[in-house]
């Protein structure tokens, strides 16, 4: 059997192909793809070559289905069963992934939130534990990533959560989502403004959610003092012209999301979807852009054009997913 | 015991210009407290040289900075009591105090007045070790929140800060430690003082050496004693995945091509030395008790005793890197 599957083969432009379905090994569940999500950072540094990795792989890595097979050993899965994974592949109509790092999605769930969860996920494991009731929080960037850890620092108890974004609809967005001041970044004396605005004293916790050098630069200026956390969510593919000694002299730590390549936090992903499903966390604005599988390049155009009108770009697969 | 009206001190009286000038000795500032006899102040390797060059340093509460010229140079001090405000509680006229002198009148002086952060230390410990105190406060408080037991440690640099951790990380009960360095003069004291490894970063690859003694893996914990632009990026690379970094040394100066990628790929947390300035109190003592109890013993840190008169002529030396300096003690 044939199906499509989207190979990252050169730098700068995916190839749409037909390659044969692949086959469940034994501990492998084999999902038919309905909706992937673009990872606007991951996913574009890599095509265009800002982050170095191997050709001639399938990417995606956002995404959920229906299991259409399942290998000898496993138990846990069934054909017919709503899943999402952490792994990459999924720009394909089947991927072909671990029993262990896959999870059923609740029935509750819309296609996009059960794509969306893996981001969920991700930014709950470098968020839980680091914000605490009463804090001032600053996120940098209000990508899909800097939305939910708004509204993930809102249900932590943060009293206070000022928000930067060059794009004036997602800087709207994220008062709507529980931010109190969101600032553009590019105003002149940014650090001073974001300062003012958490109260003259920095952010007890300031989250780096862009990916951006700039913002990486801001943090450690819109800390306050004594052990704050710096939670460097984004991956800062370009150098960083960093000031060490403020990092020294206020004291705080940088902790980092950390690539996942080779693990999963189930504990993470799960309450990621307990999140959603409880309606803790609104996704439902985050998806602006549709694409067909076949158009996976203009999806990356669009976002690599429009990315201040760019929230996420979703793509189908199945002719009558959403 | 009559106190002159003028001493000598050692003043940094323009960016970059440190004189040796006449000036009145500190009067008591308020009912807090303390003038001391100075007894040895040592030097700082890296920040008393930052401050002296008018560096944006603030070792403290928001808005102080220390680095505003005039003003005496040295934090690292240690003396006898003279006279003590009404409110001082802790300490006694006579009593030989170890002082974290980052708001005091300035260490390199004859007589140095303070109203916080000193530390009564018993008589029996000398002056050189109350003054090593202040340091290696700063160097626990490191060593606390990165090192763990049975870890495998990277320090760059054994200059004053690296042989200070190389003692505290071996008490610290690490299993592999390697030390990096230029100088292999440095290198080779450090072989023959508990480090297992050694790397000359000029000589050879770092990051394949570092992977090599770890089993391809890298270090539990890296942590930057030298603080120089070019090695902040490397505290980055020889840490495993979900290792940690100790961030001790720093440039002043924003560092232009700072490297965050690894902080990603691998899931460090990187920690700093910094002023959790509650918490420093605590490490002055704990500093104290590890060198009475013999954990951490002092006694080969200081490799250069000089007068107040040598000290701007020793920066310079410092500034060279070439000499074997551990730790200069400038001795009233």
């Amino acid at each position: 059997m044939k199906m499509r599957a989207v190979y990252f083969r050169q730098l700068g432009r995916l190839s749409v192909e037909e390659v044969t379905v692949p086959e469940p090994k034994a501990n492998e569940v084999q999902v038919q793809v309905w909706i992937s999500t673009l990872c606007n950072s991951t996913d574009s540094e890599i095509i265009d070559g800002r982050r170095p990795h191997e050709l001639d792989v399938i990417l995606g890595h956002e995404t959920a289905g229906i299991v259409s097979k399942t290998g000898s050993m496993v138990k846990a899965f069934k054909p017919g069963d709503r899943v999402t994974v952490d792994y990459w592949g999924s720009f394909a109509d089947f991927m072909c992934v671990p029993e262990n790092r896959v999870l059923r999605v609740p029935d509750g769930l819309t296609w996009e939130e059960a794509a969306l969860s893996e981001l969920v996920y991700k930014v709950y494991h470098m968020c839980a534990g680091q914000v605490w009731p009463g804090d001032t929080a600053v996120v940098l960037g209000q990508g899909p990533a800097g939305l939910v850890y708004t509204q993930l620092c809102r249900l932590s108890g943060a009293s206070r959560i000022v928000v930067t974004d060059p794009s004036p609809m997602k800087r709207a967005l994220a008062l709507e989502l529980g931010a109190d001041v969101a600032l553009d970044p590019s105003l002149p004396d940014i650090g001073k403004k974001i300062v003012a605005a958490a109260g003259e004293r920095g952010g007890d916790v300031v989250i780096e959610a862009s990916g951006r050098a700039a913002a990486a630069e801001l943090a450690p200026l819109v800390t306050r003092p004594y052990g704050a956390r710096i939670i460097q969510f984004g991956v800062i593919a370009e150098p960083a012209q960093y000031t060490f000694m403020r990092m020294h002299d206020k004291g705080h730590t940088i902790l980092s999301y950390g690539s996942f390549k080779d693990r999963m936090d189930h504990f993470s992903f799960e309450r990621a979807l307990q999140l959603l499903d409880e309606k803790k966390i609104d996704l439902s604005r985050f998806v602006t852009h549709a694409y067909p599988l076949e158009r996976i390049n203009d999806a990356f155009s669009k976002y690599a054009e429009d990315s201040n009108n760019v929230i996420k770009i979703k793509i189908i697969n199945k002719e009558n997913g959403e | 015991m009559s106190i002159p009206k003028m001493m000598k001190a050692g003043v940094v009286t323009a960016a970059g210009k440190l004189e040796i000038k006449e000036v009145p000795v500190p009067q008591l500032w308020d009912d807090k407290s303390i003038l001391i006899k100075n007894e040895v102040t040592c030097i700082c390797n890296l920040t008393d040289k930052h401050l002296m060059d008018g560096a944006d340093v603030h070792n403290g509460p928001p808005g102080t900075n220390s680095s505003k010229a005039p003003f005496i140079l040295g934090h690292e001090i240690c003396g006898v009591v003279l006279q003590k405000g009404s409110a001082v509680t802790t300490v006694n006229v006579g009593d030989r105090v170890s002082i974290r002198g980052w708001f005091a009148s300035g260490g390199y002086a004859e007589y140095v007045v303070t109203n916080c952060d000193y530390l009564k230390i018993p008589s029996t410990m000398s002056a050189e070790t109350g003054a090593l105190l202040e340091m290696a406060a700063a160097v626990w408080l490191m060593t606390e929140q990165v090192v763990r037991l049975g870890d495998t440690v990277a320090v760059l640099g054994h200059g004053g800060a690296g042989n200070y951790f190389r003692k505290m990380i071996k008490a610290a009960g690490a299993t592999k430690l390697i030390v990096i360095e230029p100088n292999p003069e440095k290198r080779a004291y450090a072989l023959a003082h508990g480090a297992d490894h050694v790397i000359d970063p000029y000589a050879e690859d770092v990051v394949r050496c570092v992977e090599a003694l770890t089993g391809g893996e890298g270090v539990d914990v890296c942590i930057d004693a030298c603080g120089e632009p070019d090695t902040i990026n490397m505290m980055t690379r020889l840490p495993r995945r979900l290792g940690r970094v100790g961030m001790f040394g720093v440039p002043t100066e924003p560092v232009p091509n700072g490297n965050f990628f690894w902080i990603h790929e691998k899931a460090l947390a990187v920690f700093s030395a910094g002023f959790h300035y509650d918490y420093i109190e605590l490490a002055h003592r704990k500093a104290q008790a590890l060198v009475e109890s013999g954990v951490i013993d002092l006694s080969d840190m200081i490799t250069h005793r000089i007068k107040l008169c040598e000290v701007p002529a020793m920066i310079e030396t410092i500034r060279g890197k070439k000499e074997n300096i551990r730790k200069v003690a400038i001795v009233f």
